[in-house]
């Protein structure tokens, strides 16, 4: 098993105030510390609600943010060490497929030159060679070589995802990041989008980072799956495993928040819900994040950060379970005496 | 006048059950097109009914054509919209904002978009009982708060000197709802309320719909694309497709033994019940205008025979006890639902 | 976050066509701007056939001295028994090319740096508008004297002098047009992709910025005549005996005392030519406007 890309501790901080002499009020961590690990041709699901950061690890894996702290290695090279030029070849490997559709293809450009683009990376091609080029990647999603000369307001939401996705397949990249991919379609385009990931990923041995606040669309793709609240991994582990037995309590409100298709299934569900709002103004207070909305906090939640620890299905960052570390009080970035 | 067969329009619930609203065969169109084609519906006093469908369905016009917002281009056609013995189509201008809003209210997919970002909430909720209630300025702002603190907004009394920008989505819903609920209305029309929604907030905000719903006697007409919201909060169901109404029931006979091929559709394509894929349904929506004859759904539908297109239209038929089906083969199919 | 489907239908919002297409029929439909677009083809028309007209700008008629309109001269001779027709087409060729001068400089400074420093942002464009905000804030006509001052009379200076005071004008549309641009969900993808900066601001955010960037050429084609014009009366334009619309407007206004009536054909054609400039430069804005709705 290979590992294609790898992030150690990305941390990602973002000004949204500034005073007259540009110097920051107000910043949001969008992203506190996350690490994760991506094999060859593996789906990676990446769960959470707004403000989990979820997209900004997506970013930041594809280098449209420079983190903060932490790094990103793709095939095992540190991006950050490398030159501009460097990085810039790198970008082959790693693409992007953007939630909206209708904003991320240039309605000026031609659906072929827009597909074309990422080939300018791999300077051996000319005209022509691009040409067919596209024509292959346009069938391959669905579409066809003719299409290449129309322009995006031609095309349905489903058909530009899938022109979106003929793009970032065109380098042969080795991970394909795709942020909230049907959250701005309609229900009857998600699946053609979906089971075209799904058959891509197959054929190409493609590894996808798949986020998503949709658990079921997380559930039905997703080998492993990540589920970030407010910037951190909360719980990791196989997918459908952890979504029908989660550890943590936040994915466990997550799974008894989703409405379920059975009304027979109505009355049988109960499930503690969730106080108040993830986006509420917040503090950064020592301890877990969860701490204050969490329905079985204890005192030492409030106090010790709990470090992910393993599970029955994965990891979990949760007092309550088990580990085989005793949590560190965390004071002032200093580890205490216990 | 558009034909109908028996059951069509008639309570699908017995008893002392009132009809608050009763829509009977409600067309639509828009710039010559149709959008809406005869669409009938009963909402049962303190009850719930879904309106499903997908984009294209014309389920959201319905809904607004109910309270004649209809917008620029269109118009009713024909159809009724009976009300307190009076029929809204029909209706003057003036009587129509009367009801809109007191009677029967209103709430959106956007919530923030229905907030004016200049003015404080408290200050727009109190324009609502002012208008609707000629309640005076302070107890207006008494009304408003009473009824923010029924959305279960704590401290409510603080918070109405907030702006909205200082409201999260899932509170702003709560606005919404507040407002919607200012003139104690009889009926809700809740259009997509949660859609825009994280989960976690969409399971509070219908949550408190269900609670408000049964403190308040209030019936509530849901609009939803989303089948396991419908599931959650519908008694009864209709389901949508290409103008028509195509399939009506109970919410446990929608999903436990429908019988039009496009529920079923909608229940494959669900993504718990994929394995690894999306069900696929093959073929696209229609659009208005381009609607063929015949059944509508035939060209997408895996029992379709040729005679499901063969009638110019496919009439509305009782296909078990109180389930009505637009299906020119509903007695012959067996449809497995959801388990 | 926001997942808002469309569910209203509206059946009017029909397949829209490719961006040219519809400026141009909205274009068309804007009487009052075709007829402007006629009358700079006729000036165009004018200013590359003049030698083959018959125009003779500089022959002196001596039997004809400050005359109105007459079957020799259509519009009359100025102090020196030159014909006024002639030397309004003459002139047409001289505004033109100044016209060409001036914003070449103002469009071909201003334009590349607006969008790069629109796009790049940071300290570079704060640093850079601010230099343009103060050029623009100096007085036109006082900066426009200045720099002629320092250059010498002569018509190429003037338009010199014309150009530096419209660049800011240019920087400004451009930088804003590459400020919004710099936020377009392409101009990500494109980066994503790996393109340069040059690449991004050359295929990406020029395309965006050229509709307001052609509106703001048009109405400065007006400005410019008009300046020229301003400079001219000043004697800071076109040396004698060569004829410019501004240098004419000058010579009688000089006359105006024996004959009020020469002053009246240069500034005509003046005003025409600026109205036009401008109602020509609305016609595109509101084509343009019409056309940037994208599909939902």
């Amino acid at each position: 098993m290979t590992t294609v890309l790898e992030a150690r501790s990305l941390a990602k901080t973002f000004v949204s105030s500034r005073d007259l002499l540009g110097r920051p009020i107000r910043k949001v961590q969008a992203v506190k510390d996350v690490s994760l690990q991506i094999e060859r041709g593996e789906i990676l699901g990446v769960l959470g609600e707004t403000g989990a950061g979820k997209s900004t690890v997506g970013r930041l894996l594809v280098r449209l943010e420079e983190p903060d702290a932490g790094s990103v290695l793709v095939d095992g090279v540190d991006v950050g060490s490398l030159d501009k030029s460097a990085r810039r070849a790198l970008k082959a490997k790693v693409r992007m497929v953007f939630q909206d559709p209708f904003t991320s293809l240039s309605p000026r450009m031609s659906v072929g030159d827009s597909v074309a683009e990422p080939l300018r990376l791999l300077a051996e091609l000319d005209r022509r060679a691009r040409a067919v080029k596209v024509a292959g990647l346009l069938e391959s999603v669905g579409l066809r070589a003719e299409d290449a000369r129309r322009y995006p307001a031609e095309f349905s939401g489903g058909q530009l995802q899938r022109i979106a996705i003929a793009r970032a397949i065109a380098t042969n990249p080795s991970v394909v990041v795709c942020d909230e991919p049907v959250a701005s379609l309609d229900m009857s385009m998600r699946a053609q989008v979906i089971n075209l990931l799904r058959d891509l990923q197959a054929e190409r041995g493609l590894a996808l980072v798949f986020i998503s606040h949709d658990l079921s669309l997380v559930e039905l793709i997703a080998g492993r799956v990540l589920v970030m609240y407010r910037g951190r991994v909360v719980e990791s582990g196989t997918a459908s495993a952890i979504l029908a037995a989660p550890q943590h309590p936040y994915t466990r409100a997550l799974v008894d928040a989703v409405p379920i298709p059975n009304p027979k299934r109505r009355a049988l569900r109960g499930g503690a819900r969730l106080e108040r709002s993830a986006d509420d103004e917040q503090h950064d207070l020592p301890g877990c994040d969860f701490a204050d909305r969490c329905p079985l906090v204890m005192d030492i939640c409030r106090v010790a950060r709990p470090d992910p620890r393993p599970t029955a299905t994965g990891d979990a960052a949760c007092h309550l379970v088990e580990g085989d570390r005793p949590a560190q009080p965390v004071v002032d970035g200093a580890a205490a005496q216990s | 006048m558009l034909a109908r067969t028996a059951g069509e329009g008639a309570p699908l619930l017995q008893g002392s059950d009132e009809a608050l609203l009763r829509v009977e065969g409600l067309t639509v169109d828009f710039g010559g097109v149709r959008v809406v084609d005869d669409v009938s519906f009963e909402l049962m006093r303190g009850r719930t009914l879904g309106l499903v469908g997908e984009s294209g369905s014309g389920k959201s016009v319905t809904a607004r054509a109910i309270l004649g917002l209809v917008a620029t281009g269109g118009r009713i056609a024909a159809g009724s919209v009976h009300f307190q013995n009076r029929d809204l189509v029909r209706a003057t201008r003036h009587e129509l904002r009367e009801i809109r809003g007191r009677d029967i209210a209103m709430i959106f997919q956007e919530p923030r978009r229905a907030l004016d970002p200049s003015f404080k909430i408290g200050t727009q909720i109190a324009a609502v009982a002012r208008r609707h209630l000629g309640l005076g300025k302070a107890q207006a702002w008494k009304h408003a708060t009473q009824l923010l603190s029924e959305m279960r907004i704590p401290q409510a009394a603080l918070r109405m000197h907030d702006y909205p920008h200082q409201f999260s989505g899932g509170m702003c819903q709560r606005v919404m709802l507040a407002m919607a609920l200012v003139a104690s209305p009889k009926v809700l029309i809740a259009d997509e309320p949660t859609t825009a929604l994280d989960v976690s907030v969409q399971a509070r905000i219908l949550e408190l719909i269900r609670e408000i719903q049964v403190e308040r006697d209030l019936s509530v007409l849901f609009i939803s694309h989303d089948l396991g919201v419908i599931a959650e909060m519908c008694d009864e169901v209709a389901v949508m497709y290409a103008g028509h109404l195509v399939e009506r029931a109970a919410v446990e006979s929608i999903f436990g033994h429908p019988r039009h091929p496009y529920t079923q559709a909608l229940l494959d394509s669900l993504p718990q019940r994929g394995v690894g894929r999306f069900h696929q349904i093959r073929g696209t929506i229609p659009m208005p205008g381009e609607w063929p004859s015949g059944c509508r759904f035939a060209p997408r539908c895996d029992f379709a025979e040729p005679r499901c297109s063969a009638p110019e239209r496919v009439a509305l038929v009782e296909a078990a006890d109180r389930h009505l089906a637009r299906c020119v083969r509903t007695a012959e199919l067996d449809l497995e639902g959801v388990e | 976050m926001s997942e808002a489907t469309v569910d209203v239908f509206d059946p009017r919002r029909v397949k829209r066509l490719a961006g040219r297409h519809r400026v141009w029929s909205t274009f068309a439909g804007n009487k009052v701007a075709l007829v402007a677009l006629g009358v700079y083809g006729v000036f165009v028309f004018l200013a590359i056939f003049a030698p083959w007209l018959g125009a003779h700008p500089n022959d002196v008629d001596a039997s004809a001295f400050l005359k109105g309109p007459s079957a020799d001269h259509l519009l009359g001779t100025d102090q020196l028994g030159r014909d006024v027709l002639s030397r309004l087409i003459a002139g047409c060729r001289v505004d033109l090319v100044a016209v060409l001068e001036a914003l070449g400089i103002a469009a071909g400074i201003g334009i590349p740096v607006g969008l790069f420093s629109g796009y790049v942002g940071g300290w570079v464009d704060v640093a850079v508008a601010r230099v343009a905000d103060a050029v623009l804030a100096f007085p036109s006509l006082i900066l426009a004297i200045g720099i002629v001052g320092i250059l010498g009379p002569g018509l190429t200076q003037a338009m010199v002098a014309v150009g530096v005071v419209l660049t800011p004008r240019f920087f400004r549309v451009a930088r804003s047009c590459a400020l919004a641009a710099a936020r377009e969900g392409f101009v990500e993808a494109a980066i994503a992709d790996g393109c340069t900066t040059r690449r991004i601001l050359f295929r990406y955010v020029l395309p965006e910025a050229s509709g307001p960037v052609l509106v703001q050429t048009t109405y400065s084609i007006g400005y410019v005549i008009a300046a020229e014009a301003s400079l001219g009366f000043l004697g800071l334009g076109v040396r004698p005996p060569q004829a410019s619309w501004g240098s004419m407007i000058a010579q009688g206004f000089a006359v105006v005392r024996q004959s009020s009536y020469l002053v009246i054909p240069p500034s005509l054609v003046v005003i025409v030519a600026v109205s036009a400039a401008f109602l020509l430069g609305d016609g595109l804005r509101d084509a343009i406007h019409s056309s940037t709705s994208r599909r939902q």
